[in-house]
């Protein structure tokens, strides 16, 4: 055999030759044993390759994730200027100028109910369209020249996770984690009457402080003991509101929204008792298909994630989705850099270290994010 | 012969976990990437050791390649499979890190004294201890560029394309330069693969 016919068999053993030579070669190997045990061989010098497990030191990989990122901090990329110092402007304005507007047209002796956190609620309650983005669809064009079982299997994932763009949640459905949310920023102290003069937006929220209907115990009750959080999640709808500001105007999806809270609540009961069904793994793919970039996406991922663990504890997926709910809180923080995003991490993070079902080394991986 | 299927440990479908923790970590999340090199150390750490044959070399490599991936992740596609990437990044970085005048000043550093995991595969079970030490040595005496070509195909399974654009050099140069690793192996090996290739040849007719 020539040096350059061996060569080709090296070749051919990568599945690297064109259709023709390839042929070629597997045509002249079923009739020729000296190839065929050429063949062979060049195939055992991969095993052998293969087979030279590269092991390290005892104990160097417990140590290696974090040698890597103690060097990461340090070069870590440079912050923007963070989007929420627009929000903080727009805020402060509004808690400037809404007393004295107010203070002008009817004098009154209590103080005023942070207005300005009022309004932005709507908005975050209104959930964003979510929209395929670039990636995914991307992912199917890059099948690489791989064997044919891997490229299935990526097509396949890239088909799944567009599905999981291509199809918003059914108008009911958005309608109803509208509702959810709605319920669960409601402010715990109702907003000053004279707010609906002086902040037209707020008129939505006002309409439904006025005639709130009644919610399941279990939530009224989860709210009482969320106050605090609930202040911190309108301070960060604040920000979000402000970030927003571009944004086409929510009113109708809000109004829809008002429509129905009651019985959203009701349909939070029926998902409760209908914990790991095939609703719940559908609901499931879809929330580990959506990718999150600004901090408004990872917000939303965040709610959504926690609404899943709180309306089905009993799936499978409850602890996964209380762990990433946590983590995708912290990339809201990290995102926006906010205060109130932070605030929201740290009371989740907290409360997930101190369950008794989360494993230890999901814990652990929280306890890496607090530091 | 076409390429079997790949092996678990390489599959290139990317978890959602893993498409989670890299999009958290593009965001400038250290504690998402540092998950990410929980995940893929074994296997850069393995492209860099077989390529550069020392511990304290392939562990330079390990760690730059994946300070590297992190610098460069604001322009990695998130649909792609991170895994190859990086191991493509790292035996960059052991080629050009051998190559370096500092290692060729301080010659070929000594073989790292490995712990083989001797979990007998298709060849382990044919090969004794003579056999691991000839092909420990005639692996060791392949020049640096035909031993990351030959890891890049046979351990990571890249194709000549990849293997091309990661060293940078032509397909061509990674199908001679594969044939001659593999030369070269074959002829230490013969005497030991004798058993293996027939075991092969009668699988295979």
């Amino acid at each position: 055999l020539s040096g350059h016919e061996r060569e080709r068999l090296s070749a051919y053993l990568d599945g690297e030759l064109g259709a023709s030579e390839r042929d070629e070669v597997a045509q002249h190997l079923a009739s020729c044993a000296e190839c065929a045990a050429q063949l062979a061989e060049l195939a055992s010098v991969d095993d052998a390759a293969r087979w030279l497990a590269a092991d390290a030191p005892p104990g160097y990989f417990d140590t290696l994730p974090g040698r890597v990122r103690a060097r990461l901090e340090r070069r870590a990329p440079a912050r923007r200027l963070p989007a929420w110092s627009w929000a903080v402007a727009a805020a402060l304005l509004l808690a400037v100028v809404t007393p004295l507007t107010r203070r002008a047209a009817a004098p009154q002796s209590g103080p005023p109910a942070a207005p300005a956190a009022v309004a932005p609620q709507l908005q975050t309650a209104t959930p964003a369209t979510s929209e395929p983005q670039p990636e995914t669809t991307r992912a199917a064009s890059n099948a690489a020249p791989t064997p044919a079982g891997a490229a299935d299997a990526r097509k396949d994932q890239a088909r799944k996770s567009e599905a999981g763009f291509a199809a918003p949640p059914a108008e009911a459905d958005r309608r109803k984690s509208s509702a959810d949310a709605l319920q669960r920023l409601q402010p715990a102290a109702p907003p000053a009457p004279a707010a609906s003069s002086s902040a037209p937006s707020a008129s939505g929220a006002l309409a439904r402080a006025d005639g709130a209907p009644a919610r399941p115990e279990r939530q009224a009750a989860d709210e009482q003991d969320s106050r605090a959080r609930d202040n911190e999640a309108m301070r960060e709808a604040a920000a979000a509101a402000a970030e927003q500001k571009a944004a086409a105007a929510p009113e109708p999806q809000a109004k829809t929204a008002l429509a129905a809270p009651g019985a959203a609540g009701a349909r939070i009961e029926e998902r409760v008792a209908a914990a790991s069904t095939p609703l719940t793994d559908d609901e499931w793919r879809r929330l580990v298909s959506m990718r999150a970039q600004t901090a408004d996406e990872w917000r939303r991922l965040r709610e959504e994630l926690r609404h899943f663990a709180e309306a089905w504890p009993e799936s499978p997926h409850a602890a996964a989705a209380r762990l990433r709910a946590v983590e995708a809180g912290h990339s809201a923080w990290r995102a926006s850099g906010n205060p109130a995003d932070e605030a929201v991490f740290r009371a989740d993070a907290q409360a997930y270290l101190e369950r008794e079902d989360a494993r230890d080394a999901d814990k652990a991986r929280v306890r890496r994010l607090l530091r | 012969m076409s390429a079997a299927a790949r092996p678990y440990h390489l599959q290139e479908v990317m978890g959602p976990d893993e498409a989670f923790l890299l999009a958290r970590a593009r965001r400038g999340d250290a504690s998402a990437f540092e998950e990410i090199v929980r995940l893929y150390q074994r296997r850069v750490y393995g492209v860099a050791l077989r390529i550069v044959r020392a511990h304290d070399v392939a562990d330079d490599v390990t760690q730059e390649a994946f300070l590297r991936a992190w610098r460069s992740l604001e322009r990695f596609d998130l649909g792609r499979p991170f895994g190859p990437w990086v191991c493509r990044i790292a035996a960059n970085l052991a080629v050009n890190h051998v190559r370096s005048p500092r290692a060729r000043e301080e010659g070929l550093p000594e073989a790292h004294a490995e712990t083989r995991s001797r979990e007998p595969g298709p060849l382990g079970a044919l090969l004794d201890a003579e056999g691991a030490r000839v092909l420990e040595a005639a692996l060791a005496e392949l020049p640096q560029e035909q031993r990351a070509v030959l890891v890049l195909r046979a351990v990571e399974e890249l194709s000549y394309a990849e293997i091309a654009e990661s060293l940078g050099i032509s397909a061509g140069t990674v199908m001679s330069r594969l044939y001659r690793a593999r030369e070269r192996l074959a002829l230490a090996l013969r005497p030991y693969l004798g058993k293996a290739a027939e075991r092969r040849k009668a699988g295979a007719s």
